[in-house]
C-alpha cells in the first residue's frame, strides 16, 4: 500500500497553461503549516514569559552548550541538503544515486538523536532538569519536541531511502517530496529554536 | 430492514459526531465551567469554592455530557463500517484500530468527567479530596489521548490508502489535517508534570490547542463523510462491481481463446 498521491496533485487539464507545480501532496503543506503555527505559539509564550524574568532567563541560557547547538544546526542543514540531492537525483533520472543521499540524510537524522541525548545527560548531570526553572522548562520541552519530530523524520527518511533503491527513471517524486517538505519544516523549526534558546541576548 | 431505512441510520450515525460536539460545547465546556478550565496551581479551597458556587450548572454539564458522550458510539461504528469498504478482505486492522479508539475514547473522556461528578457529589469534603479528583479527571483526559489519537490516524491512513475510489472520503488535506489533530494532544502528557504556563492543563498547549483540534476535528470529519455517503447513495460504490478484474482478465482470456483455436 502507498499513500494515495494522485487525489492531491492538482489536476490541470490537458491543454491548459501548465499550473505551478506543489511539492508533494497538499496535505502535507497543510500539515507543515499546522504545525509550525503550534510551534510559533510556543515561541510566542517563551517571549512573553522571557519578557517577565529577562535576567533568570539570560542567566540561564548562558547554561547551554553553543557548541551542542552549533553542531546541531550543521547536522540539519546538511541532512536538509542531501535530502534535497536525493530528490534532484530521483527527478533527473541518476536513481542510483538517491538511495546514498537519503540514507545519508537518515544517518544525519540519527547523528542529530545522539547528540541531544548526549547533550540531555550534561545537563541531567548538572542538576537541570525540566522543573529546573522557566527557561529549562521551554528548553526542555521545545527541544524535546523538535526531538520527537526529528525521530518520525529520520524514520521517514529512511525509509525512503529503501524506497529509492528499486526505483526508475521517470518514477513518481511525489512520496519522496513530501518527505523531504517535512524534513526541512524539522530543520526550519530547528534553525528557529536555535537563535531563540542558544543565542538571543 | 430495508435499503433507505439503513441509509437514515448510517446518516443518523454520522449526525450523532458534530450533536456530540455540539453538546459536549455547551455541557461540558459552559455548563460544567470548563470555559477556562480550573487552574491546577490554585489552592485547595478554590477548587471546593468553584463546586460550591458554581453546584447546580456543574452537576447538571457533566450529567449531560456523560450521557451524549456516547453520541461519539455510533459515529465510530459508522467510520469503522465505511473503512472496511475500503480496507476489504478478512483483516481490516485500520478499521478495528479506529473501532477501538473510538470506543476507548468514550470511556476515557467519561471516567474524567466521573471523577467531576463524584467531586460535585458532596463539595463539602476536605477541599483537598476535591482538589484531587478534579486534578484526576483532568489528567485522565490528558494522559490517555492516545486512543484517540489512534483512531484519528488510522483512520486518516485508511482513506489517504484508498486507491479504488474516484473522489477520497476525505481529500488529501483533510487527512492531514486529521494526523495532525491527533498529534496535538502529545504535549498534554506534560501536564502531568507542570502546574503553571501554556502546558499546564489550563494552558495553551495543554488544553487551547489539543480540545479544540479534536472538536473541530469532527465537525471537518462529519462533513466530508457526509458528503461521501450522499455521493455513495447517488452514484454507488463502484467498487461493490469487479469491474476492474473483469476488464483485465478478458483481454487475455481472448487471446487464449485465439491461441487455443
Amino acid at each position: 500500500m502507498t499513500v494515495n498521491t494522485e487525489a492531491g496533485l492538482s489536476t490541470s487539464p490537458a491543454g491548459s497553461k501548465r499550473e505551478r507545480h506543489l511539492p508533494g501532496v497538499e496535505g502535507v503543506w497543510v500539515f507543515v503549516y499546522a504545525d509550525m503555527a503550534v510551534f510559533a505559539l510556543m515561541f510566542g509564550c517563551f517571549m512573553w514569559d522571557r519578557h517577565q524574568a529577562p535576567e533568570l532567563f539570560e542567566s540561564s541560557r548562558q547554561a547551554l552548550s553553543l557548541n551542542f547547538g552549533g553542531v546541531n544546526t550543521l547536522i540539519l542543514l546538511t541532512s536538509s541538503m542531501l535530502v534535497v540531492l536525493g530528490v534532484d537525483a530521483l527527478k533527473a533520472g541518476r536513481t542510483h544515486l538517491a538511495p546514498g543521499f537519503f540514507g545519508s540524510a537518515a544517518a544525519c537524522g540519527v547523528a542529530f538523536i545522539v547528540s541531544k541525548i548526549l547533550e540531555y545527560g550534561y545537563k541531567f548531570d548538572a542538576g537541570i532538569g525540566l522543573t529546573s526553572n522557566a527557561f529549562f522548562q521551554y528548553y526542555f520541552i521545545m527541544t524535546g519536541l523538535h526531538l520527537g519530530h526529528v525521530a518520525v523524520g529520520t524514520i521517514i527518511i529512511a525509509v525512503l531511502a529503501a524506497k529509492s533503491r528499486s526505483e526508475r527513471p521517470g518514477c513518481s517524486v511525489a512520496l519522496y517530496e513530501g518527505g523531504a517538505t517535512y524534513w526541512h519544516m524539522v530543520d526550519l523549526l530547528w534553525v528557529c529554536i536555535f537563535p531563540l534558546l542558544y543565542l538571543v541576548r | 430492514m430495508d435499503e433507505q431505512t439503513k441509509i437514515f441510520y448510517q446518516k443518523l450515525s454520522i449526525f450523532m459526531g458534530p450533536i456530540f460536539v455540539t453538546t459536549f460545547v455547551i455541557f461540558w465546556g459552559w455548563l460544567g465551567n470548563n470555559l477556562p478550565p480550573p487552574h491546577p496551581d490554585w489552592p485547595a479551597q478554590a477548587f471546593t469554592d468553584r463546586y460550591v458556587n458554581n453546584l447546580a450548572e456543574i452537576r447538571v454539564g457533566f450529567l449531560v455530557a456523560l450521557v451524549t458522550i456516547c453520541l461519539y458510539l455510533p459515529w465510530t461504528a459508522y467510520v469503522t463500517t465505511r473503512m472496511k469498504r475500503i480496507e476489504t478482505g478478512p483483516y481490516p486492522v485500520l478499521a478495528y484500530t479506529q473501532l477501538l479508539g473510538g470506543c476507548l475514547t468514550v470511556i476515557v473522556v467519561s471516567i474524567s468527567m466521573w471523577c467531576w461528578v463524584v467531586a460535585a457529589q458532596r463539595p463539602e469534603r476536605m477541599p483537598e479530596i476535591t482538589q484531587m479528583l478534579t486534578d484526576a479527571g483532568w489528567l485522565m483526559n490528558d494522559t490517555l489521548y492516545m486512543c484517540t489519537t489512534m483512531q484519528m490516524w488510522a483512520m486518516a491512513l485508511c482513506i489517504l490508502h484508498d486507491k479504488k475510489a474516484k473522489v477520497p472520503v476525505m481529500p488529501n488535506w483533510a487527512c492531514y489535517l486529521t494526523i495532525f489533530c491527533g498529534a496535538t494532544f502529545f504535549p498534554a502528557s506534560l501536564t502531568a508534570i507542570l502546574r503553571d504556563g501554556p502546558f499546564a492543563y489550563d494552558g495553551l498547549l495543554g488544553y487551547w490547542v489539543p480540545y479544540p483540534a479534536w472538536l473541530i476535528w469532527m465537525y471537518i470529519a462529519s462533513y466530508f463523510l457526509l458528503g461521501d455517503l450522499k455521493r455513495r447513495v447517488e452514484v454507488g460504490e463502484g467498487e461493490e462491481a469487479p469491474l476492474p478484474v473483469a476488464s483485465t482478465l478478458r483481454p487475455a482470456a481472448a487471446v487464449a481463446k485465439q491461441t487455443i483455436s
